[in-house]
Order: structure tokens, then C-alpha cells, then sequence
């Protein structure tokens, strides 16, 4: 991977996921990311900026949510930094094992799928916002 | 019936096919997804396709998801949809699962 440090903003609106999505495809192409890695980071960004979307409360109204994508020799980051209320991504209430359709939970399902996706989640909330950070390292294929 | 999804099961993907989704869940008692098209794959479209199999399941019916491209067998798997819906490597195996 060659290094590469990007930010954009992206208002939190159904409307920008998919652009969201796309500028990141097009960061890790310059930066020679390999391509297992690609789904896996679209797949979490589109998980931690869904959540923003459908669970944050703004107590100033929806503001613009910062994503920086940071790639190192062995490393990749994804950051996105918001102002929303404080929410710890811990606190998502996890899924409960089921084996009946009837009992399956049709939702909090995304915080895990970022756990199982990337290698780290870290969750910092201050006076400025809140921080949350993915990061990723290249994995075997079939893992 | 089988019904193939193309796109991407992301957030704005979901809310295009979840009416359809829902309708065909509450008048088919056999339904196969054939996920072939589908090249992403977000939990809120596995929401969706959770939502039409518990439909289907409450109307004693059976529902099956087949041909899923690899990433999105993998958010399949660790989902643990398997558990509850039948994945089937592919169309053939999924009718035969539906009128088993």
C-alpha cells in the first residue's frame, strides 16, 4: 500500500452513502490497497455511517461527519469523526444466538459485522465529537 | 418463485426492494433469492431479506437465499443467517431445499 491520508465531509443523508462508498474505492485504487481489503472498508463505512443516520440524535441539528482514510505500509485506517449525541458503539445491544427464522432480531447486526470485518474498534467521545476508528490489515484470502 | 436482486443491499438498496420484498412474502409460499447480482451487502439489507423470511415462515411457507458472490457469503456467514435461513450454493440446490 503506498501512504496515503484523505478526508472529506459527507452530510449525514441517505444520499451520500453511495458516494461515500465511491471516493472510498477510489482512495484505495490510488493507494494500490489490496482488494480483499476493499469490501471490507466499504462495508464498515457504510455500517458506522447507516448508524449515524438511522440512531443518532444531533442536538444541534445533523452536522457534516468528517471521514478520513489513512493508509500505511501494513495499515489502513478509517476514521469518522461526528457530532452527535455521545454513543459508545459497546452499548448497541448484541444479537442473541437463534435457530428459528421467527426468533431471528432483524436488526443490530452492523456494529458486529464491523468487529468481524476489520481488526480494531476504537470509540473516543469529547467536547468536540465523537471518534470512531477502524482499522485493517491485510488478511489471507479465505479468511 | 424465484426472484434475482441486483445492486447493492445497502441502505438505499434495501429501501427499493423491501416493499416488493414484502409483498411477495405475504402471497408466495415458496420463495428463492437468487443474490447473484448482488454485489454488496449491508445489515440493513439483511434486515430486509430477515423481515420477508419471518412473513414467509409465520404463513408456514419456506424461504431460501442462493448464489451469493463470496463478500457477501462472508456478511452472510457472520451474520449467522444460516442459522435461520437456508444459503445454498445455488439455484438448483435452492429449489430442491424449498420443496424438500
Amino acid at each position: 500500500m503506498k501512504a496515503l491520508s484523505v478526508t472529506r465531509v459527507f452530510l449525514p443523508d441517505t444520499a451520500e452513502v453511495r458516494g461515500l462508498r465511491s471516493w472510498l474505492m477510489e482512495q484505495m485504487d490510488d493507494a494500490a490497497v489490496p482488494q480483499e481489503m476493499h469490501f471490507r472498508v466499504q462495508l464498515c463505512a457504510e455500517e458506522l455511517f447507516t448508524n449515524l443516520l438511522m440512531h443518532a440524535s444531533w442536538p444541534q441539528g445533523p452536522q457534516p461527519v468528517e471521514v478520513t482514510l489513512a493508509c500505511g505500509q501494513e495499515r489502513l485506517r478509517l476514521l469518522l469523526l461526528d457530532r452527535a449525541q455521545p454513543f459508545h458503539p459497546d452499548r448497541a445491544p448484541k444479537q442473541a444466538a437463534c435457530s428459528s427464522v421467527d426468533a431471528a432480531p432483524v436488526g443490530g447486526l452492523g456494529i458486529k459485522l464491523v468487529r468481524d470485518f476489520s481488526e480494531h474498534l476504537l470509540y473516543a467521545s469529547d467536547a468536540c465529537g465523537n471518534r470512531t476508528e477502524v482499522s485493517f490489515k491485510p488478511r489471507d484470502a479465505g479468511r | 418463485m424465484v426472484v434475482k436482486l441486483v445492486g447493492a443491499l445497502d441502505i438505499q438498496g434495501a429501501d427499493a426492494v423491501d416493499l416488493e420484498l414484502s409483498r411477495l412474502a405475504g402471497c408466495e409460499d415458496r420463495l428463492l433469492l437468487d443474490l447473484s447480482g448482488v454485489d454488496f451487502l449491508a445489515s440493513i439489507g439483511i434486515r430486509s431479506l430477515v423481515v420477508a423470511g419471518k412473513t414467509i415462515a409465520r404463513r408456514g411457507g419456506r424461504m431460501a437465499i442462493c448464489a451469493a458472490q463470496p463478500n457477501v457469503a462472508a456478511v452472510l456467514e457472520s451474520a449467522g443467517v444460516g442459522e435461520f435461513l437456508s444459503i445454498c450454493a445455488g439455484g438448483a440446490e435452492g429449489l430442491s431445499t424449498l420443496h424438500a
